[in-house]
C-alpha cells in the first residue's frame, strides 16, 4: 500500500525532476520553434512551453515569494503575462532567462501590491515538505520553519527590488552578471542593490530570535 | 566609539571576491573585533540557511488548477479595443478653423507585432481630420503609440474656439461628455473657457501627463494644481488622466518623451506610486525617471537613461469609452481602514478613479471580521451609500457572532525598539532572581522557558516559567512574580503573547 509520505516522496522526485503530474511534451520542438509557433497562434504549442518550464516557474516565484497561499495563482499569472507579452519577445535572450523576468517581475508586481497591506507570514502557510524534514526531529523541524518564517518577515521588509536580487544571489546562488539579465538592470545597479539589501536583511535578521536563540518564539511580536 | 561593521568587507569576503592579501587583513581584523566576528558568523548561518532553502522542492500545486486559470485567464485578457495611437492635439493657428485638434497618431509596428484590432470608427475620423489639417510630428522613426489616456480634468487655457472644437470632438470621439464640467471638488472635470492656467481639484490620486507640452503638476494630498508650461498662453494641453501613476503625494512634474515612447517624471519630493492597482513600482528618491513597459509587459521605472531602449509603452491602451469611473465612500466612523481590489486606502472617506465594473471593497473594523462588499462602479461618480454598505448584521444570531468577534481579543504587534526594551525588562527581572538564589547555591544553572501575554495595556499576563533543564521551582515563581510587577510598553493593536528560552549560567 503506497503511503501519503511515500506518495509526497514520489512527487517530490518528480518534481525535482521536472516532471510533475504530467509528462513533458514529447515534441522535440525548441523553445525557439515553440516560441515561434505562440507568436503564431498556435495555443498547443503554448501548452508545451507551459508544461516544460512551469516547474522552473514554480520554483522561481516560491523562493521569492516564500510561504504563501498566493503561490498557484501567481503561477498562472505569470503564465497569462507570458501569454499577454510573447509577441514581444524577439528572442534577443533565452527564452529561459526571459520567462525569469517575467516570474520575477510578475512576482514582484504582488509583492508590491502586498506590501500596500499588512504581510506577515505565518505557520498557516507552511506544509509539510515531502521528504526533506522526515528525518528531522519535530523541534528541528520547528526551527526550521521559525527560521523560514524570520528569512521571509526580513524579507517582506526589503523593497520588492532589493528582495529579488537578494534572494537570486543569496539564496539561489546566481551571480550579478545573470541576476543583472533577469531584472534588465545594469551589473553595476544590481552590485549596489544587492549591498543595500544585504546589509538591511541581515540587520533584521541578527534581531530576529529564530536566529539569534535568544527569544525562541516571538514570532508574533512581528516587528513593522 | 563604536565601532562599525565592515560589512562591505564581509560580503566581499563571503563571495570570494576579496584578494588574499586583503582577506587576510579582514580575518585579523575579524579574530580581535566580537562585532564583525558576530556578524559574520550571523551572515554565515543565514546564508547556509538560505541555500539549503533553495535546494528543497517548493510545495506541490495543483497544476490542474493553476492550468485552468491559465486559460480562463488567457480567454478573459483576450485583446481589447485598442486606439491606435498617441492623444496628441495642438492648436491649428495656421488653419482656417484655428481649431483644436485631437490627433491619434497610427504608427509603425514598431514595439508591437501582434494583431490589432481596428481602431474605433470615432477615432478615424478624428484622425483623418487631423491629418489633413496638422502636419505630423517630427519623430526620427515611425512610432506606435497605444496610449491609454483617459480623459480629463481641470481648467485648461484654451481659447473658446478651441474649447468650442475639443467639446465637439471629445464628445464624439471619446464620449466624455459627461465628464466635461467645472465639477466644482469634482476630480474629474474639464472646464473650457479662457483661463489662463490649469487648475486641477482632486483627492491624491491623480494621473497626470502634458501628451505635448510639458506639464508642471503639484500633487499633494487632497489637492492637485498644475500649470502649463506656458502659462498664460492658450497653448494646446492636454491634461490626460493615465492609468500609468495611480496615487502620487508631493510634488513632481511629468513629461512625455516619444520615440522611444517614455514617460519622463521627475520627482521634487514624496511619493510616487506607478500603476500601484497593478503592483507598479513606487517612486521615493528624488529624481528623474523614465517609466515605460519592458519587453516582459512590466511598467518599469529607470533612472538610468541608458535603460530608456529598453522600455516603450506598447501595453499602454487607450480605455474604451466610459471608462472612468469613480467610487466615493464617505467616513464611517467604525471603519479603520479600506482596501479596494487588494490594495490598501487607508481610512475613509474614499475618493477613487477606476476602472467601471465590480470593485471588491473590504471595510476593516477594528474587533470584527472584515466587511466584503462587491460594489458595481459604472461611468461617472458612484457614492457608496453608508447604509447600502449593511455594515451591521441583520440577523440575530451573525449580531451576536459579531459581538463575540467584537470582543475577542486580537494579536497585536511590536516594534524593533519595543521588542528590544522588553528583553531587556525580562532579563533584568530575570537577573535579579537568578542572583539572588546564586547567593543561596552558587553552583545552581538551568535553562528556563518564560511565557506570557503582554496585554493591550502593556500589562503582563499569564506568566509561566518552566525550567527545561536544571534550575529551581523557587528561582522560578520568583522570575514570574518579578515579571508580574513589571510592565511593558503597549502592542499596538492588541496582545502578544511572548516566549523566551533563557539559559541561566553562573559567571565567574
Amino acid at each position: 500500500m503506497v503511503t501519503k509520505s511515500c506518495r509526497d516522496k514520489m512527487a517530490n522526485a518528480v518534481a525535482q525532476a521536472g516532471l510533475l503530474y504530467e509528462d513533458v511534451p514529447e515534441s522535440k520542438n525548441s523553445d525557439e520553434h515553440l516560441v515561434d509557433a505562440v507568436q503564431h497562434g498556435d495555443d498547443s504549442a503554448f501548452r508545451d512551453l507551459f508544461l516544460a518550464h512551469r516547474a522552473e516557474v514554480h520554483r522561481v516565484v516560491y523562493r521569492l515569494l516564500g510561504p504563501s497561499n498566493d503561490l498557484e495563482d501567481i503561477i498562472q499569472e505569470v503564465f497569462i503575462q507570458v501569454h499577454r507579452s510573447i509577441g514581444n519577445f524577439r528572442g534577443q535572450a533565452k527564452f529561459s532567462t526571459w520567462l525569469h523576468r517575467v516570474a520575477v517581475n510578475v512576482t514582484l508586481q504582488h509583492l508590491r501590491r502586498k506590501r500596500a497591506t499588512i504581510v506577515s507570514h505565518t505557520d498557516e502557510h507552511l506544509e509539510e515538505r515531502p521528504g526533506g524534514q522526515s528525518e528531522r526531529t519535530p523541534q528541528e523541524n520547528a526551527e526550521t520553519q521559525d527560521r523560514l518564517l524570520a528569512v521571509y518577515r526580513a524579507l517582506d521588509q526589503l523593497s520588492p527590488k532589493k528582495r529579488a536580487v537578494l534572494v537570486m544571489h543569496d539564496m539561489q546562488g546566481m551571480n550579478a552578471q545573470e541576476i543583472a539579465k533577469v531584472v534588465g538592470s545594469p551589473v553595476f545597479t544590481v552590485r549596489t542593490r544587492l549591498f543595500y539589501a544585504r546589509r538591511e536583511f541581515y540587520k533584521k535578521i541578527i534581531d530576529d530570535p529564530a536566529f539569534s536563540g535568544d527569544i525562541s518564539a516571538v514570532e508574533l511580536a512581528r516587528t513593522r | 566609539m563604536k565601532h562599525r561593521v565592515k560589512e562591505r568587507a564581509i560580503f566581499a569576503l563571503l563571495d570570494g571576491k576579496l584578494e588574499s592579501r586583503e582577506a587576510r587583513a579582514l580575518e585579523e581584523h575579524i579574530e580581535s573585533c566580537e562585532t564583525c566576528r558576530d556578524f559574520l558568523e550571523q551572515v554565515q548561518v543565514t546564508r547556509r540557511f538560505m541555500r539549503g532553502l533553495a535546494a528543497k522542492s517548493p510545495p506541490p500545486v495543483d497544476w490542474n488548477r493553476v492550468d485552468a486559470g491559465i486559460q480562463a485567464g488567457i480567454e478573459k485578457s483576450a485583446p481589447r479595443p485598442h486606439f491606435g495611437g498617441l492623444f496628441l492635439w495642438g492648436s491649428l493657428a495656421a488653419t482656417a478653423a484655428a481649431a483644436f485638434l485631437v490627433t491619434w497618431l497610427i504608427a509603425s509596428p514598431r514595439g508591437h507585432e501582434g494583431p490589432t484590432p481596428p481602431p474605433l470608427p470615432t477615432k478615424e475620423s478624428v484622425a483623418t481630420s487631423a491629418a489633413v489639417e496638422r502636419e505630423p510630428a517630427k519623430t526620427d522613426t515611425p512610432r506606435r503609440v497605444e496610449a491609454f489616456v483617459t480623459f480629463v480634468a481641470g481648467e485648461v487655457s484654451l481659447s473658446r474656439a478651441e474649447a468650442a472644437f475639443v467639446a465637439a470632438n471629445l464628445e464624439s470621439a471619446l464620449d466624455v461628455g459627461t465628464n466635461i464640467r467645472t465639477g466644482e471638488g469634482s476630480s474629474i472635470g474639464l472646464q473650457l473657457g479662457d483661463a489662463s492656467a490649469c487648475r486641477l481639484q482632486s483627492e491624491s490620486e491623480a494621473q497626470l501627463v502634458s501628451l505635448d507640452s510639458e506639464l508642471r503638476l503639484d500633487l499633494q494630498r487632497g489637492r492637485v494644481s498644475c500649470s502649463t508650461g506656458r502659462e498664460g498662453s492658450s497653448a494646446p494641453l492636454v491634461l490626460a488622466v493615465m492609468d500609468l501613476v495611480a496615487s502620487a503625494e508631493g510634488s513632481a512634474r511629468f513629461s512625455l518623451r516619444r520615440a522611444p515612447q517614455v514617460v519622463i517624471v521627475e520627482l521634487a519630493e514624496g511619493t510616487l506610486h506607478v500603476d500601484r492597482s497593478n503592483g507598479g513600482p513606487t517612486l521615493s528618491e528624488p529624481g528623474r525617471y523614465l517609466l515605460g513597459r519592458d519587453d516582459t509587459g512590466a511598467l518599469s521605472a529607470t533612472r538610468d537613461e541608458e535603460q530608456q531602449e529598453a522600455l516603450t509603452l506598447p501595453e499602454i491602451t487607450m480605455m474604451p469609452r466610459r471608462t472612468i469611473a469613480s467610487l466615493q465612500i464617505p467616513p464611517v466612523e467604525s471603519i479603520d481602514r479600506v482596501e479596494v481590489d487588494g490594495v490598501d486606502y487607508g481610512s475613509l472617506p474614499l475618493s477613487l478613479r477606476r476602472r467601471p465594473g465590480v470593485a471588491r471593497v473590504i471595510l476593516f473594523a477594528e474587533g470584527r471580521e472584515p466587511v466584503v462588499r462587491e460594489i458595481e462602479v459604472g461611468f461617472g461618480p458612484r457614492v457608496v451609500d453608508v447604509a447600502s454598505l449593511e455594515l451591521e448584521p441583520e440577523d440575530a444570531e451573525e449580531l451576536q457572532r459579531s459581538r463575540e468577534r467584537r470582543v475577542a481579543p486580537r494579536v497585536g504587534t511590536y516594534s524593533k525598539t519595543q521588542v528590544a526594551r522588553l528583553r531587556a525588562v525580562v532579563g533584568q527581572s530575570v537577573r535579579s532572581c537568578y542572583e539572588r538564589a546564586l547567593k543561596r547555591n552558587p553552583s545552581i544553572w538551568g535553562r528556563i522557558n518564560v511565557r506570557f501575554t503582554v496585554s493591550n495595556s502593556g500589562e503582563p499576563q499569564r506568566v509561566n516559567v518552566s525550567s527545561l533543564a536544571g534550575g529551581s521551582e523557587g528561582v522560578n515563581r520568583c522570575i514570574e512574580s518579578a515579571i508580574s510587577s513589571d510592565r511593558f510598553p503597549p502592542p499596538m493593536g492588541g496582545y502578544v503573547p511572548i516566549e523566551q528560552t533563557i539559559t541561566l549560567v553562573p559567571r565567574f
